[in-house]
């Protein structure tokens, strides 16, 4: 029983030794829970996930068609661009970018519709002066974006026109249909002169409406054929056209000396339903906005946590696994430090305490230490900064638990491998620098090459940054694999501490 | 080779504490201890005594079992220290040479780490440390944090955690370093008190003079063990034996010193200090000095004072090392034949 009690004492030994050693230190707890809760808190007051419009100089010839288009904002890329203004000197676009006056120089070319022509494609040069990478992949984003907008600019303005040409040519069917109708009465009559005289209009009145009507139907029809959708009758205007135009009492010549004229005049009387049908269909495309002819989709994602995140909630969960890692890997790293170079350790070697006692005494002291420290970041953040929690409490308190325990072994390893303070705290460091790059912090891992990519798996701070943002703010359960991953790391580690130790405390 | 006092009897030698055998610890091609042998006995003060780097710290590091000898076997409680069991390290106490509690901790906090890594359960440990306070003088200053604490009072702190346990073996390693004179005597009344109470001491010091209060002396230099004997003992094993101061009126004249010499008593040559001062090495002080007055009446010469003759224990220590390092003397404990 004696045994029992004084393996339990031991084994406990320096929970409240480290525990007052800490909480002597006031400033540290403040440095540990005040301070990164200050800078989240500076973080999310004074970051914008708002793009600003780059500065933006055009350089092109005056009478350039597009200068207008610029001119007048008829791109609508306000949102995207300040516009700075214009020139025909590139030379000094080049000049305001370089001492950074703008942020791009966009150079239309002046012989597009020679380009075109050629059956080449007008390339409209971008330049910029920018080093950080993603702000170069998004100025090329930004090329392609401009070019599309230019083109469908054109494709608009190619349907406005068709939309105002059949407008236009209202009283055009207006006519073919009094025509045909006017053919139709005088074959009736057997006058035959004149119905071929009404005839031949209707061909002139035909032909003018297909040239009207043209491309912007034609763009109609496309997105009607490319993704389907209930006919209404306004994609078949060029149909309709068509086959008014291929009815055989229009295409054939109305002959002289029949008996009777039946089969003319049903044709006629079909040509007039066919004319009626396609001013109906005239009136139902004029009335179709060009801007959707010609942008007929947009998207619109949701997500489905079904909660608005804010850069700072979704930097949160990240910045409390590190957080946690770092502050568990110093002070563990520096325990051990200071008990070699302070000599404790040649008592514990003469004492009864074993190197696992050892090492289960300080990981269960600096658990409790580091969950109590959780406790109180999460609680700030929480409820100081409103952070989302959409998971279970319960679910966070098993992740702290598994990732003090993994980072434990990580700082216990740096303090066998330190000679002093100074070395297991720059060691620390470099966990925390590798954390930041490598635990998915602020880059997604699938952007990670093989082998680089498993290098993640080997801090805590990936797994806990998975598992936390599953919690926090999807809501979800804690992931199997990642638990187990955690543990099996947590476990290894620590049976590498214990060989350490042994090795530390063995005879020398 | 190393002398032990002949007049420790067998009674008191059959309960050996501490046995080394032929014991060498080496680093690097230094030997830090050279072939040590040696028994201490139970219940017993030890002093070892010498100058920095005699191999006094290896040499309790070996004892317990904190160094793997190189060479040699080592027995500390019928045990090999490389393999105490929990309970037998719980019969341990040892004080580091230098302070390594913990600076941010109280006094009493830091007993009751010392006491938890021993396993003493709450209400024990609180009697326990209660005591210990007591002991050391520190009942006023328990909640004084260490880093705060005088040299003086950390050397206490000290001693009271390696004491905290009640071991049987307590090894201290220059307890009293640094501290002044008068807390250094409450020290040696506190490791008799110990002495007295049972405990088996090994002390290290540098203060040769503390060699009085020790049961049996250890000196050593250069890793090796010079001797091992009572105070007492030591004394005369740097002079040859006792020695007697004689004041007389006048100088023996050479035929007087001759005939003195020739006494049956008498060890050596007489000889005179600055001060006139006739000093005798004798064999046995209390025996040999009415014999000398006797000698004088009979000579009819006069003799103002004769006594025996107690040297400072730095005058002796300083002695047997010179010795050591004119003859390069080495003794062995077994046999006290020279090497």
């Amino acid at each position: 029983m004696r045994h029992i009690s004084s393996f339990l004492v031991r084994n406990f030994s320096f929970f409240s030794k480290e525990l007052v050693e800490v909480l002597r230190q006031p400033k540290l707890i403040l440095t540990l829970i005040l301070g990164p809760f200050l800078i989240l808190l500076l973080f999310g007051l004074g970051y914008t996930n708002q793009r600003l419009p780059e500065r933006t100089m055009f350089v092109l010839q005056q009478d350039n068609p597009f200068n207008e288009q610029i001119q007048s904002k008829a791109l609508e890329l306000d949102y995207v661009i300040d516009l700075v203004g214009t020139t025909d000197d590139f030379d000094l676009m080049m000049r305001n970018l370089n001492r950074r006056a703008i942020d791009l120089g966009v150079v239309i070319p002046d012989d597009v519709y020679e380009t075109i022509r050629s059956n080449q494609q007008a390339n409209i040069e971008i330049y910029h002066n920018q080093i950080d990478p993603n702000q170069i992949s998004y100025v090329e984003y930004m090329g392609s974006f401009l070019a599309d907008t230019i083109n469908r600019q054109l494709v608009q303005s190619v349907a406005e026109e068709g939309q105002t040409e059949a407008e236009n040519i209202t009283p055009l069917v207006e006519s073919a249909l009094e025509n045909t109708r006017n053919a139709r009465l005088m074959l009736e009559q057997q006058d035959v002169v004149s119905a071929q005289r009404h005839q031949r209009a209707v061909r002139g009145n035909l032909s003018t409406l297909q040239l009207a009507v043209g491309a912007s139907a034609s763009l109609l029809q496309g997105v009607n054929q490319t993704f389907g959708g209930e006919d209404h009758g306004e994609t078949d205007i060029l149909k309709t056209l068509q086959t008014t135009r291929d009815n055989p009492a229009i295409t054939e010549d109305f002959q002289e000396g029949q008996d009777n004229y039946d089969e003319e005049i049903a044709a006629l009387k079909l040509e007039e339903e066919n004319l009626l049908n396609l001013q109906q269909q005239l009136e139902s495309f004029t009335s179709i906005s060009p801007a959707i002819l010609t942008r007929p989709f947009v998207s619109n994602s949701q997500s489905v946590s079904q909660t608005e995140i804010s850069p700072t909630n979704f930097f949160i969960p990240g910045v409390i696994v590190l957080l946690l890692q770092h502050m568990t890997v110093t002070l563990s790293s520096l325990s051990l430090v200071r008990e070699r170079r302070a000599g404790t350790m040649e008592l514990f070697r003469v004492s009864p305490l074993k190197p696992i006692e050892i090492l289960f005494s300080k990981y269960f002291s600096y658990m409790i230490i580091g969950l109590l420290i959780a406790a109180l970041l999460i609680l700030a953040v929480r409820f100081g900064l409103n952070s989302t929690m959409l998971g279970s409490w319960l679910d966070m308190f098993i992740i702290a638990v598994l990732l003090l325990f993994a980072s434990l072994g990580i700082g216990f390893i740096i303090s066998f491998l330190s000679q002093t303070e100074t070395q297991s705290v720059q060691l620390s460091m470099i966990v925390l620098l590798f954390s930041v790059f490598f635990s998915g912090f602020f880059l997604d891992l699938r952007y990670l090459l093989f082998p680089v990519r498993y290098l993640s798996y080997l801090i805590p701070a990936t797994y806990g940054t998975q598992m936390l943002q599953n919690v926090m703010l999807r809501g979800m359960g804690i992931q199997q694999s990642s638990l187990v991953n955690l543990t099996i790391f947590g476990v290894i580690l620590f049976v590498l501490a214990w060989v350490f130790l042994r090795r530390t405390m063995a005879h020398e | 080779m190393a002398d032990i006092n002949p007049s420790f009897t067998e009674t008191d030698m059959t309960d050996m504490v501490i046995d080394l055998e032929a014991v060498t610890k080496t680093f690097g091609d230094q030997n830090a201890a050279d072939n040590l042998t040696f028994k201490f006995p139970k219940g017993k003060i030890i002093g070892l005594i010498g100058p920095s780097g005699s191999g006094k710290t290896t040499t309790v590091r070996l004892m317990t079992g904190i160094y793997h000898p190189t060479k040699g076997q080592i027995r500390v409680l019928n045990s090999d220290p490389q393999s105490f069991t929990q309970l037998k390290r719980e019969k341990i106490g040892y004080m580091t040479q230098n302070f390594v509690l913990y600076p941010d901790l109280s006094i009493r906090e830091n007993l009751n780490f010392a006491a938890a890594i021993y396993g003493l359960g709450r209400w024990r440990r609180s009697r326990r440390i209660k005591d210990l306070l007591k002991f050391v003088e520190l009942d006023g200053d328990s909640k004084k944090l260490a880093r705060n604490a005088s040299g003086g009072m950390q050397r206490r702190l000290a001693l009271a955690a390696s004491l905290v346990h009640d071991p049987d073996l307590i090894f201290l390693d220059e307890p009293t370093a640094g501290i002044d004179p008068i807390l250094r005597r409450k020290f040696w009344d506190h490791f008799i008190e110990l002495r007295d109470q049972g405990k088996t001491l090994v002390i290290t010091t540098q203060y040769v003079n503390e060699a009085t209060y020790c049961d049996l002396v250890g000196v050593m230099a250069e890793g090796k063990l010079l001797f091992l004997k009572t105070p007492v003992d030591l004394i005369k094993s740097a002079f040859g034996g006792d020695v007697l101061d004689l004041n007389t009126p006048n100088p023996l004249s050479e035929t007087l010193t001759r005939e003195l010499e020739a006494l049956p008593f008498i060890l050596g040559k007489p000889s005179y200090l600055n001060d006139g001062t006739l000093r005798l090495i004798v064999d046995e002080a209390s025996t040999a000095l009415p014999q000398v007055i006797n000698w004088f009446k009979s000579n009819g010469l006069d003799l103002l004072s004769a006594e025996e003759y107690l040297p400072p224990y730095d005058d002796v220590f300083v002695k047997l090392i010179e010795d050591y390092h004119a003859n390069n003397m080495i003794t062995r404990l077994d046999t006290g034949d020279p090497a």
